[in-house]
């Protein structure tokens, strides 16, 4: 249960943001009322410590070292694992479609978002990335819009 | 009876219920096999569309791409050799060679025919077994139910994922996550940070279409160029002959499908790849060997998987605990309907479990229909290149996650969950026991503290109490069991009696 094992690129990086999280849960559930065993900041206790107890464990059995490797190279490879290109600039397109929703409402955004991402993703050509994002915002919108009701914005 | 009955046939009957299950199943079928779409992304997105319905239209929908989708990640299995759905893992074992070798046609009657069988098995030992497991139920004290949810969440960690530690680490996020807002017992806001928004706590529809929509959509980007390769479909179904040669098969991985998709936790997932390693050690003159396109490869997968889709909703009905993660989200859906789900909904509601055994007989057979047919057109679709599949499910994830409240801020909370859910996967996190800890949260709470109140607070009373009463004593010895079963006890315990029966051999 306890065999080492290496860790992916960025693993203990993120295994020790989990360390964090968990603590930063327990200290606040400490935070709460937690007199007796029924009180609402017990159980919060049980599941921070229990966090923290698993998080240490995983971040234990994979304590070995994946060689002499600089922090440059450490960041490198755990950025082309977690995030290689396609996938950042994805969830930036994402973020940035998100953001929009407010200002711009869901019909202009979501087209907008459709045909970059359609384009990005190498789904389609230009000319009909345009065309199939209007057919699919028009069918999204009148499946939702009359069918489940719901009111898009 | 009679009126048990009729509830059973109401899908059957009424025209609009029977439309909605043909459409979730041939809809199912679809988002099971198109890699990138799962069941459990559908039915959550579809929580939010279907607020506004009525129960029994709403669960018709989601019980048919519950059936079909379980089915439906075959397909893609055997064509591309990329399984739809994880419950399809083991079918491309046997059923990609079986392709290679110019019997995809074959691979999916079979396939089709063994899940339909297996389908049936499933909804057969509901019927038969959830009424009394209910009226058992009523036994159950608050730590049981505390005992039970402790075991759905070890369970689901110790089998679906890398390492028990991972699978409990989610699963704790998940009952963390449930926690957000005011307290049931006392009013007292946890984990709120003094934001008025978070009082209500963090819907639970905006966390699992973010963590299972989102963050599935970003994995898929990994590999979004992946070629199909194209294969025959002209032969689909099977021969009798070939199917009464394999009834003792089909009959033991539907019975070892629904007794694992009835232990909370488990799912399709689990019960195709032990019924697959079963036929792999039981069947003695396989037609070809396992692993190069046997058929037993195929049949039992897939009778496993839809037989724990009866199993999974055995816990559901009866006790509230899910079977799967999709139980999990169809609890989830039962309760914007102000029902929920345990030993009351069958003595206050018995007709929705009436109807539920019906709807998922219906679905069944709609399964024999649609999965016999359009094999041509299908293998056509599930090859729509990823680049326009992913914004979609993106655009129809945020459409989903807005319908819960008309609220910018669901969509939010929806991306944020989304990314931390894509690098929880890329770590080698399931996601799946993050969604069952939220759902069982509150139930494993709310069983521990009565469970204290109870003794008065007495730990020893309470340590007493799981061993003196025989329900809780079964759970704990469950509970047990699955921990050392995990540890490096059980394996030097397990080599020691090996080393035994062989000496004794020699």
């Amino acid at each position: 249960m306890s065999e080492r094992q290496s860790a992916k690129p960025g693993e203990r990086q993120f295994l020790w943001f989990l360390v964090a999280l968990s603590l930063a849960v327990l200290i606040y559930a400490f935070t709460l009322p937690h007199g007796n065993l029924s009180s609402p900041g017990f159980f919060p206790l049980l599941i921070g410590t229990l966090l923290l107890a698993t998080a240490l464990q995983i971040l234990w059995v994979k304590r070995r070292s994946r060689g002499n490797i600089t922090i440059r190279e450490k960041l490198r490879q755990a950025g082309s694992l977690v995030f290689p290109q396609t996938v950042t600039i994805f969830t930036l397109i994402l973020i940035l479609y998100i953001l929009l929703l407010g200002p711009l409402h869901f019909i202009f955004s979501s087209y907008l978002f459709l045909v970059g991402s359609f384009i990005f993703l190498k789904g389609t050509t230009w000319p009909r990335a345009f065309l199939i994002a209007a057919l699919v915002l028009g069918g999204i919108f009148l499946l939702f819009q009359y069918i489940f009701k719901v009111i898009l914005w | 009876m009679g009126t048990s009955l009729e509830y059973f046939l109401l899908s059957f009957m009424n025209p609009k219920l029977m439309l909605l299950t043909a459409l979730g199943t041939l809809s199912g079928i679809y988002i099971g096999a198109i890699p990138g779409l799962s069941v459990t992304m559908a039915v959550s997105i579809l929580i939010s569309f279907t607020f506004s319905w009525d129960i029994n239209p709403a669960l018709a929908l989601m019980v048919g791409i519950y059936v079909g989708g379980v089915y439906g990640g075959s397909r893609s299995s055997i064509l591309l050799n990329i399984p739809g759905a994880p419950a399809a893992v083991a079918t491309a074992f046997d059923g990609y060679p079986l392709a290679k070798l110019g019997e995809a046609g074959k691979a999916i009657g079979l396939s089709t025919t063994a899940s339909v069988i297996g389908g049936f098995i499933g909804v057969i030992i509901l019927a038969l077994s959830a009424p009394t497991i209910s009226e058992y139920s009523l036994k159950f004290a608050p730590r049981d139910y505390f005992l039970l949810a402790i075991m759905g969440i070890l369970l689901v960690g110790s089998l679906s994922g890398e390492s028990l530690a991972k699978g409990v680490f989610a699963g704790a996020l998940g009952v963390l996550l449930s926690m957000v807002g005011m307290d049931n017992f006392t009013g007292q806001g946890r984990f709120t940070f003094g934001s008025i928004a978070l009082m209500s706590g963090i819907h639970f529809v905006a966390i699992m279409i973010g963590l299972f929509g989102v963050s599935e959509a970003l994995m898929q980007i990994h590999d979004l160029h992946l070629k199909p390769i194209k294969q025959d479909v002209s032969k689909i179904i099977p021969s009798w002959r070939l199917l009464w040669k394999h009834l003792p098969l089909i009959i033991k991985s539907s019975l070892m499908g629904t007794g694992v998709g009835a232990l909370p936790g488990t799912g399709g997932d689990i019960a195709a790849l032990l019924a697959y390693g079963s036929a792999r050690r039981s069947v003695k003159n396989p037609s070809r060997p396992f692993g190069q396109g046997a058929y037993e490869g195929v049949i039992a997968p897939e009778t496993a998987n839809n037989a724990a889709i009866g199993g999974a909703y055995i816990p559901m009905l009866t006790l509230g605990i899910p079977g799967d993660a999709v139980t999990a989200v169809i609890i989830g859906a039962l309760f914007i309907h102000g029902l929920r789900p345990g030993p009351m909904l069958m003595i206050e509601t018995p007709h929705l479990f009436w109807f539920t055994v019906g709807n998922l007989t219906l679905a069944n057979i709609f399964l024999l229909i649609f999965g016999l047919t359009g094999v041509r057109i299908f293998a056509k679709l599930v090859e729509v290149p990823k680049g326009l599949l992913l914004p979609i499910i993106i655009i129809i994830s945020v459409v989903g996650t807005y319908a819960i409240n008309n609220n910018v801020a669901d969509v939010y909370w929806m991306l944020g969950f989304g990314i931390f859910g894509y690098i929880l996967k890329v770590y080698g996190f399931q996601v799946g026991p993050v969604v069952l800890g939220i759902i069982l949260g509150p139930l494993m709470e709310s069983g521990f503290r009565r469970a204290m109140m109870d003794v008065q607070h007495d730990i020893p009373a309470f340590f007493l109490k799981l061993i003196v009463n025989p329900i809780s004593l079964a759970l704990t010895i469950s509970i047990l069991v699955i921990l050392i079963g995990q540890t490096d006890i059980w394996t030097r315990l397990r080599a020691r009696i090996g080393k035994g029966m062989f000496k004794k051999k020699s």
